[in-house]
């Protein structure tokens, strides 16, 4: 933690909300993504991030200094989002991937591949929504917050080996759901560089 | 043909030494099913890695002002209730005291007739008040849907109070909703 952070911290636990509200400026990009990732829509993500920084007020006065405020942070957004997949009985339909909307950018460079990256992050999106959701945090730590194995048993209240073992199905599972999503894709579907005429 | 080691080798975190590595290459090169697992999931990493990091909307932290608003609004009413509650515990608090400090006197006989000469007197003023209400719908019919109007008025009322007081408390045990 830097001092400017620390001195934010002090601040806000004597009651300053500009000094708070700085640590959300700072830290709103990470909260969010993992949101988003955890619960797979904007709007779902904008609550749950906005929720996560109330309750990180709320508990500031139990926050350990030694301890990474990114991660006490990052560990209030998990439990919060957990709580929440948990919460609901139906499965969800992220409106932020439907087809119609993550048609890219006409003007970039190679539109085209770019269709191609956000039709695949899409895919993997939606294998990550069939994980548990201990397991989805698991994997959004490690690879989109690129914590460490302990960092993410601290967020999760996880010992390290069950840290292990979680990354591991999710992995096999991650893996296991490609190659069916895969082979379920329509045969008829143009490949990359394929002239649309065959 | 047995997939492990090689299968823990590809799920696992952990980097694996060079021998074990091209071992693991050699069996990727026979079995097409281990083959197929590492080409997913470096599949699945690349998209990761490559994936553009969703962002919140602009104004974030001026919604996150607003919401902290509204959360020490509920967390001001929140107290208030505590507080009437509160009130309201100590007030049954004194009446049971003064209530025990009396039962040194008590005097059960006694206590039990008094009980029975107020019921008897109440069952006499309700005749009395029911005698009255006839005479006058005898005297006034056009008085008989205007009363039932006005009662069920009347119950539908208290009803509604009592449910609006039982859902507050109900809600005043409740986990704070800070957001709308």
């Amino acid at each position: 933690m830097n001092e400017q952070e620390a001195l934010w911290i002090q601040k806000a636990l004597q009651g300053d909300d500009h000094a708070f509200g700085n640590l959300v400026e700072e830290y709103q990009k990470p909260v969010f993504s993992l949101c988003y990732r955890m619960l797979g829509n904007s709007k779902d993500a904008e609550d749950a991030a906005q929720e996560s920084f109330i309750r990180a007020y709320r508990y500031l006065k139990k926050y350990d200094p030694n301890r990474s405020f990114a991660t006490w942070l990052l560990s209030i957004a998990a439990h919060y989002c957990i709580d929440q997949t948990r919460k609901r009985r139906l499965p969800t339909i992220s409106t932020d991937s439907l087809p119609a909307e993550i048609i890219s950018d006409r003007n970039a460079p190679n539109p085209e591949r770019e269709y191609r990256q956000q039709e695949k992050e899409v895919l993997i999106q939606n294998l990550i929504d069939e994980l548990n959701p201990t397991d989805r945090a698991a994997i959004i730590l490690r690879y989109w917050h690129e914590c460490s194995e302990v960092e993410i048993s601290e967020t999760l209240d996880l010992t390290v080996s069950a840290v292990k073992s979680r990354l591991y199905r999710a992995r096999q599972a991650l893996a296991k759901s490609y190659i069916e999503s895969e082979k379920s894709k329509p045969i008829n579907e143009r490949r990359a560089h394929e002239s649309p005429a065959f | 043909m047995s997939h492990q080691p090689f299968e823990n080798w590809l799920f696992s975190d952990e980097t694996i030494d060079p021998e074990d590595s091209e071992a693991l290459e050699e069996h990727l090169k026979q079995c097409e099913q281990c083959l197929e697992l590492s080409t997913a999931l470096d599949q699945v990493f690349e998209t990761i890695s490559t994936a553009k990091t969703p962002e919140p909307s602009p104004g974030f932290t001026q919604r996150w002002y607003q919401n902290l608003a509204v959360y020490r609004e509920k967390q001001q009413e929140r107290r208030i209730w505590f507080f009437i509650l509160g009130l309201f515990t100590l007030a049954c608090f004194i009446l049971l005291g003064l209530f025990f400090i009396n039962l040194s006197n008590f005097n059960g006989s006694y206590v039990l007739a008094q009980f029975a000469a107020n019921v008897s007197l109440f069952a006499t003023r309700l005749n009395n008040l029911l005698k009255f209400a006839k005479s006058i719908t005898r005297a006034f019919p056009i008085l008989i849907p205007v009363s039932l109007t006005f009662g069920v008025g009347l119950l539908s009322v208290s009803f509604a109070l009592m449910i609006t007081w039982f859902s507050s408390i109900i809600r005043l045990y409740q986990p704070v909703q800070e957001r709308g």
